[in-house]
């Protein structure tokens, strides 16, 4: 017999995306019973963060102890983190947006595919992401990243030394400006100013939002269940229609008990891995290639966004790394590209590069002790900064750019593991030199104009295979053919089945993509909601 | 299989704790004994304007370090494709008895103790011991390939090292605030 807990909604994960959901249908739908299901451990003890932190910095210990799961890691994921809160424990809080360019690539450019919602639909929606996380950032100086909002909060203040280097950055004639961050200038959602104590992967203050504030909120008030260490296995459809009844699951703690979880709906907010990999796992008689998948495209168009690298040296007051290196500076000036010109978009970022630990050698290959030493890390300290230089540019993905299940790699419940290979698509291929020759011609601008030289270009082609800030496997889209769900989530095969976030989106940008996932899951919301009424 | 991921789970705890209570106690063991002779290290690693207090300070701290680690914890991953559990490794202490050993070797082959050798003497030692120990480099923490480039990678890494070969109150491991970090650094003379 299993164990059954019944609520109005289930949502499968306890990452970002699903605090969002919780909350937002907490307050439009008060009294409704959500159930969140995560496999990981819920890790609240905010107490002894700066502990960790230090740790952390001191010797290398992980900042967030028992984090992940040995046994639940698919090939192709960029991340082990499965606890409370999911990848966005570990998060920088950088809240770049897309632009507009992404949802029309094809009507724009002839390119891949549209997404199936307007621009102004989806800012309303970045405006209250960026309400409900507390970003502080300032306005884009290229009037096309036009907004409906201001941030909530006024725009971290550059460090000494990102001031360096921005006035060597804007001699490009790239305007360059902090990013924005879900860190806080000042008091908001119950959480405390920034201190700028450079351990970001995990705040000891609480100034960065962590999905783990809003769950122990909800949990205090009583707005919802959280069951942790608790693995969702498989959907279960109603025999008598194409509605999902059940979620099957099995509890890390009690491994032999069965765990049924029976909802009106359910919302897969477990990322683009977890959420594809489920309704694969969900495989039955009348969707035998999986829940979601009569049209055979769960797990495909997996995205994400290469990058390439320049380590440049330039002329500029002294600098002194360590006030804060997380923090950087972006310019959005290559955030679109011009329609009658080869299809070029990318991000520009600068980071502070620190100068390493002094050399132990001389050029010689002579040993360098005390003053010796010293002296030779002072005069190469004093001669140049060093930026990190960095541009992620898009990848339209090919329906061959998948998840599927690997039979060979199970968990412990014997379940096959995902396993995720990417592949773009023709278009992007047929462009990837000119991108090339694009973006180091920017890095080599950028040197020239402000004094400076390049050390070093570091590739990030596409046949890395490395992609940044990922999603896909569950295609938004208006046409069942060829998408997985429509704009809100819901799934084209089940009325009451939402997948949510990052699994959604068809390509993923040229920035930093969690924005955006929480953006979509809070407009998913509404339609849950509307569908609870 | 739940037996066995019991048992592998408590194998795995009972040598972790093995592991955590002999380098304990190795660290423990090097630290009273040993201090004169990594302070005498120290002054020949460290630079000489930190000063005899500045450079004992940067052993103490050393030593701290060593005590405060904790061998076969899991490992900070950052985010970007390192799917694999890292723990932290054996502690660099347990390899330095051995490595102090020799370097009294080379000292007797000098004539004497190594505290009690000349200036130049002790370069030269402390210098073959790197070379017989094939260091090429700073270790980004001190890894015990030796105790001498260990010192100076935890010296140099620390907010206080930082700060000294800075010549400026930059305090990496301390919260700043956001109005005062726009300002240069104050200068320490």
């Amino acid at each position: 017999m299993a164990v059954v807990y019944e609520s109005d909604v289930c949502i499968v994960g306890g990452g970002i995306s699903a605090a969002m959901m919780a909350e937002k249908l907490a307050e439009l739908r008060p009294g409704i019973k959500i159930t969140v299901v995560e496999a990981g451990r819920k890790i609240f003890d905010s107490e002894n963060r700066a502990k960790y932190g230090r740790r952390a910095q001191d010797y290398g210990d992980n900042s967030w102890p028992d984090d992940s799961i040995e046994d639940q890691v698919s090939n192709g994921q960029i991340s082990r983190t499965m606890a409370v809160g999911g990848q966005a424990l570990h998060w920088g809080g950088t809240c770049n947006r897309y632009s507009e360019e992404d949802l029309r690539l094809k009507s724009m450019y002839g390119l891949y595919v549209d997404w199936p919602m307007e621009w102004k639909e989806l800012e309303k929606y970045y405006c209250e992401a960026e309400h409900r996380l507390g970003v502080s950032g300032e306005p884009s100086p290229y009037p096309e990243d036009w907004r409906s909002q201001p941030y909530p909060m006024p725009p971290m203040p550059l460090t000494y030394d990102l001031i360096q280097y921005k006035k060597w950055g804007d001699k490009s004639g790239y305007i360059f400006q902090g990013v924005p961050q879900a860190k806080n200038t000042k008091p908001w959602g119950g959480r405390s100013v920034c201190l700028r104590c450079g351990t970001c992967d995990i705040c000891p203050t609480g100034a960065k939002y962590s999905p783990d504030y809003t769950f122990k909120d909800l949990l205090v008030s009583r707005k919802m269940t959280l069951h942790d260490r608790t693995l969702v296995r498989r959907l279960v459809l109603d025999k008598r229609s194409t509605r999902v009844m059940a979620a099957e699951a099995s509890s890390y703690e009690r491994p032999d008990e069965k765990i049924e979880y029976r909802a009106r709906t359910f919302v897969l907010a477990s990322g683009h891995i977890w959420s594809t990999h489920l309704l694969l796992l969900s495989a039955c008689s009348r969707f035998p290639n999986g829940l979601a998948n009569s049209t055979d495209q769960v797990g495909r168009y997996m995205n994400g966004h290469a990058m390439y690298t320049a380590m440049i040296e330039f002329e500029s007051d002294e600098v002194f790394p360590g006030m804060n290196d997380g923090y950087s500076l972006i310019s959005r000036k290559f955030m679109r590209s011009p329609v009658d010109k080869t299809y070029m978009r990318h991000d520009l970022r600068i980071f502070p590069s620190g100068v390493g630990l002094p050399k132990l050698r001389d050029n010689g290959g002579q040993l360098m002790l005390g003053d010796a030493l010293l002296s030779s890390w002072q005069q190469k300290q004093r001669s140049r900064p060093v930026a990190r230089c960095r541009a992620y540019y898009d990848i339209h993905p090919s329906a061959e750019s998948r998840l599927t299940l690997n039979g060979n790699k199970k968990n412990r419940w014997g379940d096959p593991l995902p396993d995720v290979v990417h592949d773009a698509d023709a278009a992007t291929k047929a462009r990837a030199a000119e991108t090339k020759r694009h973006i180091n011609g920017v890095f080599a601008h950028m040197a020239k104009t402000g004094d400076g030289r390049v050390l070093q270009y570091i590739d990030g082609d596409i046949d890395g295979d490395y992609l940044d800030h990922p999603g896909g496997g569950c295609r938004m889209g208006s046409d069942p053919a060829a998408s997985v769900c429509d704009s809100f989530g819901r799934t084209h095969d089940h009325a009451n089945l939402f997948v949510v976030g990052a699994p959604t989106i068809p390509a993923a940008s040229v920035t930093n993509g969690t924005l955006a996932f929480v953006a979509l899951t809070l407009r998913s919301a509404d339609e849950v909601a509307r569908e609870l009424a | 299989m739940k037996r066995r991921t019991l048992l592998k789970a408590a194998a795995l705890a009972f040598l972790s704790n093995a592991v955590l209570r002999f380098t304990r106690v190795q660290a423990r063991a090097l630290s009273p004994d040993n201090r004169e002779l990594i302070a005498a290290i120290g002054e020949v690693v460290l630079p000489s304007n930190l000063g005899a207090d500045g450079c004992a300070k940067a052993v103490e701290a050393f030593a701290k370090w060593l005590e405060g680690y904790k061998a076969g914890v899991p490992m900070s991953y950052g985010y970007g494709g390192q799917l694999q559990y890292a723990v932290v490794p054996p502690s660099p202490a347990l390899r330095y008895p051995l490595q102090l050993r020799r370097l009294q070797e080379l000292s007797k082959a000098k004539g004497s103790v190594f505290t009690a050798l000349s200036s130049a003497d002790r370069k030269a030692v402390v210098e073959a011991a790197l070379i017989e120990a094939k260091v090429t480099k700073l270790p980004e923490r001190p890894d015990g390939q030796h105790i001498a480039s260990d010192l100076m990678s935890h010296f140099y890494n620390s907010s206080v090292g930082n700060d000294f070969l800075f010549q400026a109150s930059i305090r990496v491991s301390e919260c700043r605030g956001l109005g005062t970090s726009t300002a240069r650094p104050v200068s320490i003379p």
